[in-house]
């Protein structure tokens, strides 16, 4: 299986959770709290490290986090 | 056994200093990293606040405490000023702001008093401590069907004086305010129809919880809080769906979120709309809220709502409270 950028953002909310095996794509981060208040920051930093984007805070909004897909929507989209 | 007579909110009133700072303007002050800074503002949904230096504690207590006393009947009289705070020690233990703000106006016969064993939620309490006096009062000067000509005044104000006191990590920054509840008991005002508090102690420490200690308060919270209202709303006699609107504490909009998520609540129903503008203000924000809903004409006459609150400490507080328009 071929690794791209958007899965070390999936490893990274994996590693956090050891219980989990897998995050589906469609799966709410927030809601299942897979990202909690807590985990935001380094949440952000990992997209950015991952996508090599600073993100501009002016242009994105909660729901470009909901989800792996929203992320890779909002952040790797150009990658 | 008599009914008790019921507490009533005669006048509401709230203070808050027009500097207006955003989030990012106290980045570096609170020694927020860009994204932490950027995270607070679009995803905790805190924007703006007002923040004022320039000001004390006084400055932000005594406006609404004034104006919540023009509604004092004539011939009543305050018999006690409660100040109710978040952090314990707001001044040098030479001082006592209680007895200052009473002093101050005017109320030389009041007993003043402080509480703040309850950080934000203190003021909730602080209604249901001293109309528990006036009750008491009432009963021995009246007998317990008597009008009480007895009034008390909850006073909030105080100021994010120093870094330490205004950030919560990953969670708010806090906001200057104040704000004045005028009550007695047996009143025309809004009924206060229940109260009900929570406190889990195992996250006492407050800021200086661990993170993993942090981490389980986050996991709990959402469920926890939602059981103190549904409780509150209960012991009131009432149906969730009898509530017209929630009047939250503004602590974040993804605490929120959280909750509404786990009651299953229509967002419309919590209001939220002055998280953005005014951030947390420590034991003001209901008041501060509610007033934003009667000065706009959102209060809906013999309706019943919700004040939410949560303090560090951790104490969840909820009280459902009828408007009646007067």
């Amino acid at each position: 299986m071929i690794s791209t950028r958007i899965d070390e953002v999936r490893a990274w909310i994996l590693s956090r959770h050891p219980e989990r095996e897998s995050v589906a794509s469609d799966e709410n981060l927030i809601e299942s709290r897979l990202v909690d208040s807590l985990s935001f920051v380094e949440l952000v930093y990992t997209i950015e490290a991952a996508a090599d984007v600073e993100i501009d805070f002016d242009a994105i909004d909660i729901q470009d986090f909901q989800t792996i897909s929203a992320i890779e929507k909002a952040f790797f989209a150009r990658a | 056994m008599p009914d008790r007579a019921a507490t009533t909110l005669e006048r509401i009133e709230s203070f808050l200093p027009e500097r207006t700072v955003r989030v990012d303007e106290l980045a570096e002050s609170l020694g927020l990293r860009r994204a932490e800074a950027g995270v607070f503002r679009k995803i905790y949904g805190l924007d703006e606040l007002r923040f004022d230096p320039g000001n004390t504690l006084f400055d932000l207590a005594l406006p609404p405490a004034r104006r919540a006393l023009e509604a004092l009947p004539e011939g009543a009289r305050v018999r006690y000023v409660v100040y109710a705070h978040t952090i314990q020690t707001l001044a040098p233990p030479d001082l006592d702001p209680a007895r200052m703000i009473r002093d101050a106006l005017g109320l030389h016969d009041a007993e003043a008093f402080a509480v703040s064993q309850q950080a934000c939620v203190s003021s909730l309490g602080a209604i249901d401590a001293v109309a528990e006096l006036l009750r008491a009062e009432a009963g021995e000067s009246n007998g317990p069907d008597g009008p009480s000509r007895a009034y008390a005044l909850m006073v909030t104000g105080e100021r994010a004086f120093s870094p330490t006191v205004q950030l919560i990590p990953n969670t708010a920054v806090m906001a200057d305010a104040g704000a004045a509840c005028l009550l007695t008991v047996g009143g025309p005002g809004d009924i206060v129809r229940s109260y009900l508090t929570r406190t889990l102690g195992e996250y006492a420490a407050g800021l200086r919880l661990t993170k993993e200690e942090t981490r389980e308060y986050g996991a709990v919270y959402a469920q926890a809080l939602a059981g103190v209202m549904r409780g509150a709303v209960a012991e009131a006699g009432l149906d969730f769906s009898d509530i017209e609107m929630i009047i939250p504490h503004n602590v974040n909009l993804i605490s929120w979120r959280g909750v509404i998520k786990e009651m299953g609540l229509d967002p419309g129903r919590v209001f939220l709309e002055n998280v953005p503008r005014y951030s947390h203000c420590y034991a003001s924000d209901n008041f501060v809220n509610y007033v934003t809903l009667r000065d706009s004409g959102r209060l809906v006459d013999g309706a019943d709502y919700l004040f939410v609150s949560v303090g560090l400490g951790a104490t969840l507080g909820a009280m459902v409270v009828r408007h009646r328009r007067r």
